[in-house]
């Protein structure tokens, strides 16, 4: 590395020489600058306050459930990474990596990534571990962005289409103006397609164990076919199960969706199984997708193989950051396996996203929440990307190019605290 | 659940006042639960410490109940990201009954595998589950390896690892002293590292893509050296530290095969099994893998992938002990031994100790010289010691500890409250 280093700043000084300093540009000069070693001199956690209350009709859960991290470089440029949602786990494993990370180039991503990911598999590799280094790996690509004066899908590979498709998650917890799925399915119906989103996820079945009662069975079914009465086949429907059934309970719920078109059948069972997923794949025409709870593309490659899924979802601030993301649907594409991101966590979880999902040749559909990107988004982010006629598109500006907006550090609603600096 | 427990309490009300029952079988059932959980505490480890030039690395878990009793569980390595899981998972446990550890396995497990699972909270779950064992033994007044369906092995075979650790100043390349050294205590078995530390140490050159053919022969050094020292007296484990790729792997079983080597272990990251089930077909080298997996499930793909022929768990990584039990039980199905990994700490030395005389399949267990000899005996005062090469398990309720008070006097361990039952929240 060193001596290409020198080699370069040696046909940098003759190119100067030749045509005098005032040749080059001022983008080229910075972009040369930029190309020079850069060292993180700090790293920050920035925690949310726990009584924050967004409002807005969430009809529940309506605070900040993530945090954010900051890498702040000897070159000025300070880049953010995300994650959620058990923040005193994701700091305290902040706190254990930093020392190693301080002092290093953060656009050595895939290095970083490697160290990082072997420290962590030595001892099972998983959870706040690997939440945080999805976290750094997004603050490394925003540092890469910023630094090229790129937006960050451009630094993935550029757009292989002009917008991005989503669906609504259906929640009682982040509503739609309070209204819940039964009692107001109509609706909701009717407030999506009106502004053009033409999907949504529902979670229609629930039940106290991992058996689903025939009874529960049918009163999923009923909002289904309320959807189906309404608006015929104009809505696509998503169905999660949050991971919750048994293989027997997945099969008859698969079993009962066949003559309903479902888009996709979601997370019926944990995904510790990838034989039972492979099982249920074969034998149902639902297309099966798994799972956010995944993560790497170590764990992707045995369902891959398996034959057990038919779409990929991940989420990018667990799965291993937006460079992971990109190589588990890289992987996915050649298996014709389309990829649905997930998205329901913090604004910048939402920004990369969409950066991400630009990229695929593989993407099927992306999640939104319309109280997240309606209200919670806009409370930390001045230029949140806000679906028209059901797409949307990432934002030009270098790096996640999300505006952060300053007065959070001044309302005392972020936290900032220092947790490695040289 | 709530009717059954009616059901129970209404029994006893009724036995007692026909006070037909005898005072033990009283005492027992006072003591079958509820154990309410009413504080959760940390312990911290000063990691500045060098004892042996050993840092402590662990951390501990407390679990205090409404019945007075206290439960300790651990993990490891560090405490930060450990303290800060517990902080997230305290309102998960809080409130709970100790004796429902399968309950609270499958809830926690449940929250986790969301995002995703492993590290950390994982471990805290490991912790967690140690510290519930260690109430239900003292609740029923017996050591927890006859909770686990009593002793199965009267005594566990040891071998000591040279993972860096000297024994006075002998490395695993002084091979001849290290094998006198531990013969001479009757420990018969040795794990060395000569891929990755040592003299050659080609993973140092190549960062484990490649290994020439001068490399290969050189590591064979100390293996060759301990064979003519012992001859076949000293059993020869090798560890490869998950830092290779599979030709690597390959080549480096293969230049083994000739010496009757006990195994070979975790050459690979274990995060693609079937690369593991090539390398088990291609060589004759029993293979070992790993203390970096967890829960059945994953250990499942592994015994299907027929990747290995001897397994490892570390108890405080890989579920705590209702998961280590679990995944043997399973590994016995296919006529697979157990080698616990337990280089990490007094609790997991104890909790390795009970879970591995209750396997049927057990193999072989590591253990560390100066880590029970001079390490844990600063924090726990009746620590077993191998006595010709085999421990026995402590007879004291629960894990046995006699904790050594001296350590919080002496500032080498300090408690943090993480969370108390608020009685209004209780769930």
């Amino acid at each position: 590395m060193k001596p290409q280093g020198m080699r370069r700043g040696a046909f940098l000084g003759r190119a100067a020489a030749f045509a005098g300093a005032g040749a080059l540009t001022p983008a080229l000069a910075s972009a040369i600058a930029n190309t020079e070693p850069m060292r993180i001199t700090r790293i920050e956690a920035v925690t949310f306050r726990k009584d924050l209350r967004i409002g807005g009709g969430s009809g529940g859960a309506d605070g900040a459930e993530f945090c954010w991290i900051r890498l702040h470089t000897d070159k000025g440029i300070i880049g953010t990474g995300e994650t959620y949602p058990f923040v005193a786990s994701e700091i305290g494993a902040l706190r254990e990596h930093a020392p190693v990370l301080v002092g290093g180039d953060p656009r050595d991503i895939d290095g970083v990534w490697r160290a990082w990911y072997h420290r962590m598999a030595m001892r099972n590799a998983g959870g706040a571990d690997m939440r945080m280094l999805s976290a750094v790996n997004m603050a490394q690509l925003d540092i890469l962005g910023q630094a090229a004066g790129l937006p960050l899908y451009r630094l993935l590979g550029g757009k292989t289409r002009p917008r991005v498709r989503v669906y609504n998650t259906t929640t009682d917890y982040w509503a739609i103006n309070e209204m819940k799925m039964g009692p107001d399915t109509g609706r909701i119906v009717d407030f999506l397609l009106e502004r053009g989103i033409t999907a949504m996820k529902i979670y229609p079945f629930s039940a106290p164990d991992n058996y689903l009662s025939n009874e529960a069975l049918e009163r999923g079914l009923a909002w289904i076919r309320e959807i189906r009465d309404r608006v015929g086949l104009k809505m696509d429907i998503c169905v999660d199960c949050w991971g919750r059934f048994d293989l027997p309970s997945a099969q008859r719920i698969a079993r009962a969706l066949e003559p309903y078109h479902i888009m996709y059948l979601e997370d019926p069972m944990l995904m510790n199984n990838a034989r039972a997923y492979a099982q249920l794949a074969a034998e149902t025409g639902v297309p099966i997708c798994m799972s956010e709870t995944l993560a790497t593309r170590y764990e992707w490659r045995e369902l891959f193989e398996l034959k057990a899924c038919d779409v990929v979802m991940w989420d990018l601030t667990w799965c291993g950051g937006p460079s992971e993301a990109k190589k588990i649907s890289d992987m996915a594409d050649t298996y014709f396996i389309p990829v649905s991101p997930h998205t329901c966590g913090g604004p910048l979880l939402y920004f990369c996203s969409i950066h991400v999902s630009t990229t695929l040749p593989n993407f099927l559909i992306m999640e939104s929440n319309y109280w997240k990107y309606a209200h919670q988004y806009p409370y930390f982010v001045a230029n949140v990307p806000v679906p028209v006629n059901g797409y949307v598109t990432p934002p030009e500006l270098p790096g996640i190019g999300a505006e952060i907006k300053p007065e959070l550090f001044r309302s005392g609603d972020a936290r900032l605290e220092t947790v490695a600096e040289r | 659940m709530r009717a059954q427990k009616f059901d129970r309490r209404r029994f006893l009300v009724g036995a007692l006042l026909g006070a037909a029952l005898p005072p033990a079988a009283r005492a027992a059932a006072k003591s079958a639960g509820p154990l309410k959980i009413t504080r959760i505490e940390a312990v911290w480890f000063n990691p500045e410490l060098r004892i042996q030039g050993i840092a402590p690395n662990w951390m501990w878990v407390r679990l205090y109940t409404d019945a007075g009793l206290v439960g300790t569980g651990k993990t490891y390595p560090g405490y930060d990201a450990h303290a800060g899981a517990l902080k997230e998972l305290a309102r998960f446990i809080l409130g709970r009954d100790a004796t429902e550890i399968e309950r609270l396995w499958q809830d926690l497990y449940y929250q986790i595998s969301y995002r995703p699972v492993g590290g950390a909270e994982f471990r805290i779950l490991c912790a967690v589950n140690i510290a519930q064992w260690d109430l239900l033994g003292q609740a029923a007044g017996l050591p927890i390896y006859k909770l686990l369906g009593g002793r199965a092995q009267t005594r566990l075979r040891v071998y000591n690892t040279m993972n860096g650790w000297t024994l006075y100043g002998l490395r695993d390349h002084d091979p001849e002293k290290v094998t006198e050294f531990l013969l001479k205590r009757g420990i018969t078995a040795v794990k060395i590292y000569p891929y990755d530390r040592g003299p050659v140490n080609p993973y140092a050159r190549h960062g484990g893509t490649f290994i020439t053919q001068a490399e290969l022969k050189q590591c064979l050094d100390p293996v060759q050296r301990i064979r003519r020292a012992a001859g076949d007296e000293m059993e020869i484990a090798l560890d490869l530290s998950s830092k290779w790729n599979l030709p690597c792997s390959l080549q480096i079983a293969r230049s083994l095969e000739p010496y009757g080597i006990l195994y070979l272990e975790d050459p690979m990251l274990p995060d693609n099994l079937e690369a593991y089930a090539t390398l088990a077909r291609e060589t004759s080298i029993p293979v070992c893998i790993s203390e970096r997996l967890a829960t059945r499930f994953r250990f499942r793909e592994m015994f299907e992938a027929r990747a290995v022929d001897v397994l490892m768990w570390d108890v405080t990584w890989c579920g705590g002990i209702s998961e280590a039990k679990k995944i043997s039980d399973m590994a016995d199905t296919y006529k697979i031994p157990t080698s616990p990994h337990t280089g990490g700490g007094p609790l997991l030395w104890y909790a390795s100790i009970h879970t591995a005389t209750a396997l049927t399949n057990f193999y072989i267990m590591e253990s560390v010289f100066h880590l029970y000899n001079d390490v844990y005996p600063r924090f726990l005062r009746n620590v077993p010691a191998p006595v010709q090469g085999h421990v026995t398990a402590p007879e004291a309720p629960g894990l046995g500890l006699e904790i050594e008070q001296a350590a919080f006097a002496r500032g080498d361990a300090k408690a943090e409250t993480i969370a108390v039952l608020n009685p209004r929240n209780a769930p």
